[in-house]
């Protein structure tokens, strides 16, 4: 059921590889499509009475090692694939500026995709770092060809803080394994719970830097908006969008459903991280000057709200994490896509240049609102997605960890600071007379735009259609987190 | 170039200009995309402003002081014929060679049909705000209104008893019958006095755009017949035509029923140029008000200048990027000229900026250029009424209209006037 | 037959709706004609809506009906949208409909020349279907939603006039000032519900009876919860948006002005109960009303901007209403709100008529319209006169009620009050309509009949509004008039009234009036300085802030890294960042960054031990 996600990507970047490049981009929509198309039959047929993993396969590949072709999914995991499906569609039509080498960029797009979808779905941990690691590669590749002016530094820094990170991640996982005897690399065979309690502090620190590193978190954020602004819009959206979620993922699939006891004892140094991220981000945000730079920063305070959902481990929050994920990466996928248009557009993100894009004749009139509606969104306005998964999210960490949730509604405040300087200074305000001759933006480079406004909008009203599938999962695993407690407290 | 071998040149900021002017060329600089361009919006404005006179005569006349006006600017048959004075067989002086007198043919053709191009009830058509903006034109008459110490007799005249008496007669007869509006015109005749002052306001300009858009019109059709060579060619039409209509009379007349009140008989001999013209486009041209959309009316802010005569918002100081946003009057005019646009025109804004899409904007600054054409036009007039001819020998004399011109152009020392924008081709 | 309340859920639809049929006019899509449709459409609209309360209002008063519609379900997280149309809810969705009706008409004329009506009608409508989703629902979560959305659409519609430079800082500091509000508010929202297991009111009310919170506890959660009605009111310190506000077009200002600070105080009364929890919320509730109502109908006095004079003195009424239901008369600040809404209206509508065709809003500029806008002179002194206590009109019955019921103190506090604003309007009102003609005034008629017929049909309403109260029942005994606090009120009244009037009606005083010391008179006239207050608290340090973390993640963070690599680096390769390969300082940046990551995971742990 699972492997059509891997082989459509990877047949697809072939095909684009190998066909004409004009048709490279349709190609390799259709097979984003047809991904997209089929984790939609997946939903339809995904079983919400189960918290356990769904439509496993299992092959033995490499016996000594261990590494077995081992998937499947779970409503943890099943979301964000859709997610990232469909920023890969979202990527493929995001402005291309005159793009060269499209079939490069394309394949290695799609590649991503694949990287991505396997990452979810590996159940065996070898196989996971495989997946983990191969999506480098194309991410260093767009970055180093079509990233901005200081491409090289940027793409260079991405590399080597995320091969860090993928080091770290294997470290964990070896040792998690060998240390707790457990008799393979499946992620259900693992014994965690045979080890005493430093070891595993020790084995999930490492994990959680690791991870920490992709997500990003402060202070292991500082390649994050290097690579977030000198990268092209769509490899931005790719990043923000689902690349960094990985991050988060592996934080609960590897840390909070892996080491529940550990967890539950570094929970409230995790919060605190999580915290000073979130003010950290809101912060370093109000500062920038750079549309891109800001937006980047935006990123790493709603990833920390993810970590003190995570920490604070109730029900509640850690389905709240979870639809954060999804919340943040559509919204942040908007946002990069339209300052994408704007930078391409007006040829600056420089918020000192930029003035009165709102202007409905000479400006971008669509973009600028669509601009608005994202901005509000992330700052977390009730009737979109952000704000139900940032509620979610409060509520749920309120119980057990009040301060750093007063302290992150707070922040949410900032957020607001950041984008209401970004909207005033970008959309409102008259248009310059030397700048009013900015090209037209027509609709087919906007409609990406307007899906995922759409999208936000919808589950922003309806919280409960993206609810549903993650809660069945969510509720076991915190149930297991609770009880590990109470074992441990015995 | 002959001026300034007689008097040493300018060392005004405007010096090249005002040589210019003294060479009897215009502020707007002579090529031929210039001439092509005010030529087109002329045609296009005079179809507009073709309804604004017959509608503000129209009210001023008919609506008079109704206090529902809900259908103001829906324009009776009678006044769609209303003979123009400088148009037709029965013209007071034929401007207009080719046209008929009454409404111009695509201006009806409009409102017949509007740009849905069906022919749909006239209530239908106005509710889809298919029709021209009248409200445009009603704000220029409220800039007159307003604005005080334009020069002429007309202002004061309003306040006169002799007008007094007039208007209570006519609202007498208008009110016959009604006696709850008599009896609040016993409580507060002044009010009513005041909504008349306005309507009389109407009737100036209304009487005013009578001789402008036959104007208009020959000029379009001149250039057509390939008779207008340069841009200077234009502005002297627009002298002549200044002088041809100076003399006609500003007056009001209310219609009650079939009797005709004289709130400002023809016999007050008030002068087209000087009640009209010259504070049209003191008014219009240069002042009108400051634009919400872009100026804080805020008191603390002081945005907006303590004296009158310190207003500059006028088309000649407009920035016409703003047009098509909230807040910004003039778009109702740009939509009006929008409609009626000559293909050459339509054809040449499709090659620039954003070509169909931008072109409420493109048109606007060309609407700006042929306004300081006007403008010219009316310094021109003005220096020829007051002053010397341009080609007079006596440098004393030619200092003087040296000084005149000077004076001029210092109204176009603040930074917000458009002179220096217009003088590029690359304003668009 | 109760079909109209139990399809009240469509009332605010119907604004929605409206609002998205103003789509096609947006820019680029039907260029070649006019968007004027797309306000006669919300028009429509509006008025459906308003028919449609009328005949709810019918249904309800005989019988409330309450119904629940399940929105988010997650774990033990249930958020039901608790609808509830009882007379007072129904009652006041007619008088928001009926005021957003008759200033939509009121705008037709106002923005004749504008070109932005779909945006414009789109954010009234927006801002319809907040205010009357916040009237019907029955629970705290859900207003604090609709208050959120209240925000934004202040803060795009001061935002409407975007190309000029006031309006943007003043929509960018309503928008922030409110949400500050809205957030703490949010704060307690959240805290509320693991204690009281619910955000329905009644049940809160319920919960709240029972006492069950300990005194820090209740205080704390009181002071959030009220933090959203301050800024939503515009008490102080969070008053100064609504001055800046007024940036935005008139029609806004009306509604602004007259019904939509009040969806504040709404949620207040309805929250009433838990604040009560707590004696020293209840203090600072009273306190800060008592506070912005004398400071900010001072502040109305000084200010020369006209309709900054009236964005004070709605926060200086506001601030009455706080210590209404501060001190138990919910019920009364109710009927004081509804008295004030159509005053306010009225005022506002008279003046804009004014500001529209005299171009300016300084009154030092309006003088002596008296003759030539009599409907103008007669609709304010009408409005100002329902908006002091002045028996028989309308805001007289909800003052007397409130007196009635204060201590001592405040009664002097509500007392100087009425009497401030009384100066405030007679000084508007003679500085407006006697005096000598200014070159602004000497032309000026009466404006278009939009402009003129919804005025004419609020003045008739607020000439019924005794009636109307004696038909709503709202009309306490007529006796009251007798009582002293009222008998002291109406001598405020005619005292505060009598000096503005004195002082400015007519040439007996030297205009402009400067007080004896310049500096007091400075001080109010620019809003007790709290532009420069915010600008050395919070925004200094929120600034300060951003340079400090932004200078660490650039130079700490990063910067350091490469700096230490400098000096390990004894190669004096040059250290730009198109270099690549400096794979040194990344790997040190790493370690670096983890050692304070697993410092601060550990940190707990490292307390814990003995």
């Amino acid at each position: 059921m699972l492997t059509p996600l891997l082989l459509i990507p990877l047949l697809g970047a072939i095909a684009v590889a190998f066909l004409k490049p004009q048709i490279s981009r349709p190609l390799a929509a259709l097979s984003s499509l047809a991904s997209l198309a089929w984790i939609i039959y997946l939903f339809t047929q995904f079983n919400l009475q189960s918290g356990a993993i769904q439509f496993s396969e299992f092959h033995r590949w490499v016996e000594p090692v261990g590494l077995n072709y081992s998937l499947g999914v779970d409503g943890l995991s099943l979301p964000l694939l859709a997610l990232n499906s469909l920023l890969t569609l979202i990527a493929l039509y995001t402005n291309r500026n005159n793009l060269e080498r499209t079939r490069l960029h394309d394949g290695l797009i799609l590649l991503i995709n694949g990287g991505i979808a396997g990452a979810l779905m590996s159940q065996n941990l070898l196989l996971f770092i495989i997946f983990y690691e191969l999506e480098l590669i194309p991410f260093y590749l767009l970055i180093n060809i079509w990233g901005g002016e200081k491409r090289g530094y940027a793409a260079t820094k991405f590399l080597l803080y995320t091969a860090v990170s993928g080091l770290l991640v294997i470290v964990g996982f070896l040792g998690t394994t060998f240390a707790s005897q457990s008799p393979s690399f499946e992620f259900t065979d693992l014994q965690v719970q045979n080890l005493d309690l430093i070891p595993q502090l020790v084995l999930l620190t490492i994990l959680l830097i690791g991870f920490g590193i992709k997500t990003p978190l402060v202070p292991l954020h500082t390649w994050m908006p290097d690579t977030y602004v000198e990268a092209s819009p769509a490899t931005t959206v790719l990043l923000g969008g689902i690349f960094a979620k990985l991050g988060t993922y592996g934080l609960l699939r590897f840390g909070l459903q892996l080491f529940p006891t550990a967890w539950q004892t570094i929970a409230p140094g995790l919060a605190i991280i999580g915290t000073v991220s979130v003010i950290y981000g809101a912060i370093s945000a109000i500062a920038q000057r750079d549309i891109k730079r800001m937006v980047a920063y935006s990123s790493i305070g709603h990833m920390g709200y993810i970590l003190v959902a995570a920490a604070a481990g109730t029900e509640l929050s850690v389905l709240g994490a979870i639809a954060q994920m999804i919340a943040h990466g559509l919204i942040l996928a908007l946002l990069f896509f339209l300052v994408g248009i704007v930078e391409k557009t007006t040829g600056t993100r420089d918020l000192d240049i930029l003035n009165g894009l709102m202007n409905p004749i000479r400006g971008l009139p669509l973009t600028s609102a669509l601009l608005i509606l994202a901005g509000m969104a992330s700052a977390g306005i009730p009737g979109l997605i952000g704000f139900a998964a940032e509620f979610i999210v409060f509520q749920g960490s309120f119980m057990a960890f009040p301060i750093p949730t007063l302290l992150c509604i707070l922040s949410s405040g900032l957020t607001a600071v950041y984008f209401v300087i970004l909207i005033n200074r970008t959309c409102f305000g008259k248009l310059d007379n030397s700048r009013a001759y900015y090209a037209r933006v027509s609709f087919s480079q906007q409609w990406p735009a307007l899906v995922l406004t759409a999208i936000i909008i919808y589950f922003g009203l309806q919280p409960n259609a993206l609810l549903r599938w993650i809660e069945p999962t969510t509720t076991p695993l915190v149930a297991e987190l609770h009880s590990s407690i109470i074992a441990l407290r015995e | 170039m002959t001026t300034t071998l007689k008097i040493p040149p300018s060392t005004h900021p405007y010096a090249e200009i005002i040589h210019r002017l003294e060479a009897g060329g215009s502020m707007l600089p002579d090529t031929e995309e210039n001439l092509m361009q005010i030529i087109g919006i002329y045609k296009a404005y005079a179809v507009p402003m073709d309804f604004y006179w017959r509608d503000l005569l129209y009210i001023a006349e008919r609506v008079f002081l109704d206090p529902l006006p809900f259908f103001k600017y829906f324009l009776p048959q009678e006044y769609l014929d209303l003979p123009n004075h400088y148009a037709g067989e029965t013209a007071d002086f034929r401007v207009w060679q080719k046209g008929e007198a009454s409404a111009h043919p695509e201006l009806l053709e409009f409102m017949d049909k509007g740009e849905l191009k069906k022919k749909l009830p006239k209530l239908f058509h106005h509710l889809w705000h298919d029709r021209i903006n009248m409200e445009f034109a009603e704000a220029c008459m409220r800039a007159m209104l307003w604005h005080q110490g334009m020069g002429g007799l007309f202002y004061d005249y309003l306040e006169s008893e002799e007008y007094l008496g007039n208007c209570d007669r006519a609202i007498k007869a208008y009110f016959k019958g009604n006696p709850l509006m008599l009896g609040l015109y016993k409580l507060f005749p002044e009010m009513f006095y005041e909504k008349v002052r306005e309507l009389s306001y109407y009737a100036n300009l209304g009487l005013f755009w009578e001789v402008m858009a036959p104007v208009f019109f020959e000029m379009s059709d001149r250039y057509d017949a390939g008779e207008f060579k340069t841009v200077p060619d234009a502005m002297d039409f627009l002298v002549n035509g200044i002088f041809i209509a100076a003399g006609r009379p500003i007056y009001h007349h209310v219609y009650i029923g079939d009797q005709c009140y004289e709130l400002i008989p023809k016999s007050k001999g008030f002068m087209w140029l000087y009640e009209a013209a010259l504070p049209y486009v003191e008014a219009v041209f240069y002042r009108t008000a400051p634009f919400r959309g872009t100026k804080s009316y805020n008191a603390q802010a002081q945005q907006v200048p303590a004296d009158q005569k310190d207003f500059h918002y006028g088309i000649l100081y407009a920035d016409v990027f703003p047009v098509g946003t909230a807040g910004i009057p003039p778009t109702l005019l740009m939509q009006d000229m929008l409609h009626f646009l000559p293909p050459y025109l339509v054809d040449y804004y499709q090659q620039y900026c954003r070509g169909e899409d931008d072109m409420l904007i493109q048109l606007g600054i060309t609407f700006q250029r042929s306004m300081y054409n006007v403008t010219s036009a009316v310094i021109q007039a003005l220096r020829t009424a007051l002053l010397y001819p341009l080609d007079d020998p006596n440098p004393e004399h030619l200092r003087k209209n040296r000084q005149f011109f000077e004076a001029q152009m210092d109204r176009f020392l603040r930074p917000e006037a458009r002179l220096n924008d217009i003088q590029n081709q690359d304003y668009r | 037959m109760n079909t109209f309340s139990q399809s009240i859920w469509l009332i605010p639809c119907y604004a929605l709706l409206g609002a998205l049929l103003t789509i096609p006019w947006s820019p680029g899509l039907i260029r070649r004609t006019g968007p004027r449709p797309a306000g006669y459409i919300n028009l429509v609209m509006t008025l459906t809506a308003f028919i449609h309360s009328l005949f709810a209002l019918r249904e309800v008063w005989s019988a409330p009906l309450e119904f629940s519609v399940p929105w988010l379900h997650a774990v033990n997280l249930e958020i039901v949208l608790d609808i509830r149309a009882s007379a007072t809810t129904v009652g006041a969705l007619v008088v928001i409909l009926g005021l957003n009706a008759l200033t939509q008409i009121y705008a037709i004329a106002y923005l004749e020349m504008d070109w932005g009506w779909p945006r414009f009608y789109a954010l009234l409508a927006l801002f319809e279907a907040g205010m009357a989703a916040l009237m019907l629902t029955n629970s705290l979560f859900f207003s604090y939603v609709m208050l959120e959305i209240l925000t934004l659409g202040t803060y795009l519609l001061i935002g409407f006039w975007f190309n000029q430079s006031l309006v943007v800082t003043g929509a960018r500091d309503g928008f922030l000032t409110k949400r500050v509000g809205d957030l703490v508010l949010l704060m307690g929202v959240v805290a509320l519900y693991p204690l009281a297991g619910t955000w329905n009111y009644d049940e809160l009310a319920a919960w709240a009876a029972t006492n069950p919170l300990e005194p820090t506890t209740a205080t704390l959660l009181g002071l959030a919860l009220l933090t959203g009605p301050l800024g939503k009111c515009a008490q102080f310190p969070l008053q100064l948006w609504l001055d800046e506000a007024m940036e935005g077009p008139m029609p806004a200002t009306i509604l602004r002005n007259a019904v939509v600070v009040s969806t504040g105080a709404w949620v207040l009364i309805q929250m009433q109960p838990i604040l009560n929890l707590s004696p020293t919320v209840v203090t600072v509730e009273i306190a800060v009303g008592a506070f912005t109502a004398i400071a900010c109908g001072a502040i109305a006095l000084a200010q020369i901007d006209i309709k900054r004079v009236f964005s004070y003195a709605t926060s200086s009424y506001l601030g009455i209403v706080f210590i209404a239901v501060g001190t138990g008369q919910g019920e009364r600040a109710l009927v004081l709100l509804l008295t004030y809404a159509i005053a306010m209206a009225l005022i506002l509508m008279s003046v804009g008529g004014i500001i529209l065709n005299n171009i300016a809003q300084d009154i030092t500029q309006l003088r002596g319209l008296w003759s030539r806008r009599p409907i103008s002179g007669i609709c304010f002194a009408v409005g100002a006169l329902s908006l002091v206590a002045v028996p028989p009109l309308g805001c007289f019955w909800g003052w007397a009620e409130i007196a009635n019921g204060l201590t001592p103190p405040l009664l002097v506090v509500i007392l100087l009050v009425n009497g401030l604003t009384a100066c405030s309007l007679a000084r508007v009102f003679g500085q407006l309509f006697t005096g000598p003609v200014t070159p602004w005034t000497r032309r000026s008629p009466e404006g278009l009949w939009a402009l003129v017929v919804p005025m004419m049909i609020l003045l008739g309403i607020a000439l019924h509004l005794p009636q109307l109260l004696i038909l709503l029942g709202l009309l306490p005994p007529l006796g009251i008039v007798l009582q002293t606090p009222s008998l002291l009120l109406i001598g405020s009244t005619l005292i505060g009234g009598s000096i503005g009037l004195w002082l400015y009606v007519g040439e007996r005083v030297a205009k402009p009036i400067r007080l004896p010391i310049p500096a007091v008179q400075n001080f109010l006239a620019y809003d007790l300085y709290t532009a420069q207050l915010y600008k050395v608290t919070v925004i200094a340090v929120v600034g300060l802030a951003a340079k400090v973390v932004d200078w660490c993640d650039r130079i700490l963070v990063d910067g350091a890294v490469n700096l230490v690599g400098l000096f390990t680096l004894a190669s004096g390769q040059s250290l730009k960042y198109n270099t690549t390969g400096q794979v040194q300082f990344y790997a040190l940046s790493i370690i670096l960054g983890t050692i304070l990551f697993g410092l601060i995971i550990a940190l707990p742990l490292l307390t814990a031990l003995p």
